[in-house]
């Protein structure tokens, strides 16, 4: 074991010579001084550059803009508020899918359903809040709205805001 | 100097100055984070072996990994079509009215406008959020009974038939952004040392509400109104009251003028509130400007 070690330093002697306590001349360490870069600034940063130009598919697609460039705001998904409408109690509504397809081959009482407005579950809603800004999420005040009665719901007892009316007791 | 300090010197010459490069630790001064190796010591946190956990590469919100996702999954509906020119009336109910009035809050002895609504401070509405004044709703209409000369920015056929049946008068007028912005902070406004703007016409979606006297419309015929006083009395079925014989005739009459902002104020004067005057315009050019 020893000799094969012995026989390597031997065969290779750059080994040795590049130790850090191998004796130096200082002729020697000139040039290495030289040939050694002791700066970050000359680390080959163009081409790391070159190559994520050279390849879009590394280039990240993100829906929501967490931060906007001029404001710092946060930006909504568009494709969101084109189908999606949020109801003042925090409920979305969307229509259903294929309601404008092939309606030639479907009958009266399927066409009735693919006319309605439905709600999305408490989880999808969640979803859409966060990828909307506050603007989408703020109550609107639109005269003649055509969904006036579903911003509220008054009618069911865990959801109603308003107080319960006061009925004095009969004498 | 000797010969072996002069060496040694030349020596430290060409040896390499310290930088970021080349420095370390002092011997010792770190210790080496030792391997767990209790119940939980090599675990992973949770995260499990390889892919998506332990990379913590977050999908983008909405992202179902390669499905149609949800948010794209329906048809476009024009729900928020048109929603930046839309102008939004914040409501105010006849209950909350009756609610202001009762608790003094809001004085009926003299014409009510938005500015004494907002002053009253149980109503709030925002400019910069298209906001555009009092939507006054029927909520309470029944139970309506103070005598006011009211002027809201939107009101229904109900709300107008309970308040004329009380004995008041109502107006709808409108009041441009900027208006508005003079009047939802009267105090900020003054303090700004400019001239009271003139309040604009309506845009031409909106022409038509307020010039409809069935709507109360501040630029409605005052005959016409007159009319549709009557009628809606007749449709609600309650005696209309004279207000010519009301006691409160002068205060009942009372109106602003279509450019005017504020009552007793015309637009072109700057209120001064520390030294306590308003100051008027002289210039010719200037009253011709402000001039409705």
């Amino acid at each position: 074991m020893i000799r094969n070690i012995f026989s390597l330093t031997r065969s290779i002697p750059y080994l040795v010579q590049s130790k850090p306590w191998a004796p130096l001349n200082a002729k020697n360490l000139v040039s290495v001084t030289l040939q050694r870069s002791f700066s970050l600034i000359q680390t080959p940063t163009v081409s790391l550059l070159k190559n994520s130009i050279a390849n879009p598919a590394t280039e990240t697609i993100r829906t929501v803009t967490k931060y906007s460039i001029k404001k710092g705001k946060r930006k909504s998904v568009k494709a969101v508020r084109g189908r999606f409408y949020r109801l003042a109690w925090g409920g979305w509504i969307r229509r259903l899918a294929g309601c404008h397809k092939k309606m030639w081959k479907k009958r009266g009482p399927r066409r009735r359903r693919l006319r309605q407005h439905v709600l999305c579950n408490a989880t999808q809603s969640r979803l859409l809040d966060s990828m909307v800004g506050s603007y989408w999420r703020r109550r609107k005040y639109y005269v003649d709205d055509p969904y006036e009665p579903y911003h509220v719901r008054e009618e069911f007892q865990y959801t109603a805001m308003k107080p319960k009316p006061y009925f004095p007791p009969e004498q | 100097m000797s010969g072996s300090k002069e060496k040694a010197l030349n020596l430290l010459r060409y040896l390499p100055r310290i930088s970021l490069t080349n420095i370390r630790d002092n011997p010792g001064a770190k210790m080496a984070r030792k391997r767990g190796r209790a119940q939980h010591g090599g675990d992973k946190h949770g995260d499990g072996n390889k892919g998506s956990g332990q990379r913590q590469n977050f999908m983008r919100l909405g992202y179902e990994t390669g499905n149609n996702p949800f948010y794209l999954r329906f048809p476009k509906e024009p729900y928020y079509k048109g929603h930046h020119l839309k102008r939004q009336y914040p409501p105010l109910s006849l209950l909350e009215l009756q609610k202001l009035v009762d608790l003094n809050r809001i004085d009926p002895t003299k014409p009510v406008d938005l500015v004494a609504i907002i002053n009253s401070g149980m109503y709030k509405m925002s400019v910069d959020q298209h906001h555009f004044g009092v939507n006054l709703t029927d909520e309470g209409f029944e139970i309506f009974e103070a005598k006011i000369n009211l002027e809201v920015q939107w009101a229904s056929e109900p709300v107008i038939a309970a308040i004329e049946k009380a004995g008041g008068v109502v107006t709808t007028a409108y009041y441009d952004p900027h208006s508005l912005q003079a009047i939802v902070n009267t105090k900020k406004f003054f303090e700004r040392g400019i001239p009271i703007p003139r309040r604009m016409m309506p845009p031409a979606d909106a022409i038509e509400f307020y010039s409809s006297a069935a709507n109360r419309g501040y630029l409605a015929d005052p005959e016409e109104i007159s009319k549709e006083r009557f009628a809606l009395a007749q449709k609600y079925g309650y005696l209309l009251k004279r207000i010519e014989d009301d006691p409160d005739y002068e205060m009942l009459i009372q109106r602003k003028d279509p450019r005017q902002i504020f009552f007793g104020l015309n637009p072109g004067w700057i209120v001064n509130l520390k030294d306590k005057v308003i100051l008027k315009p002289t210039d010719e050019e200037l009253l011709e400007y402000y001039a409705s």
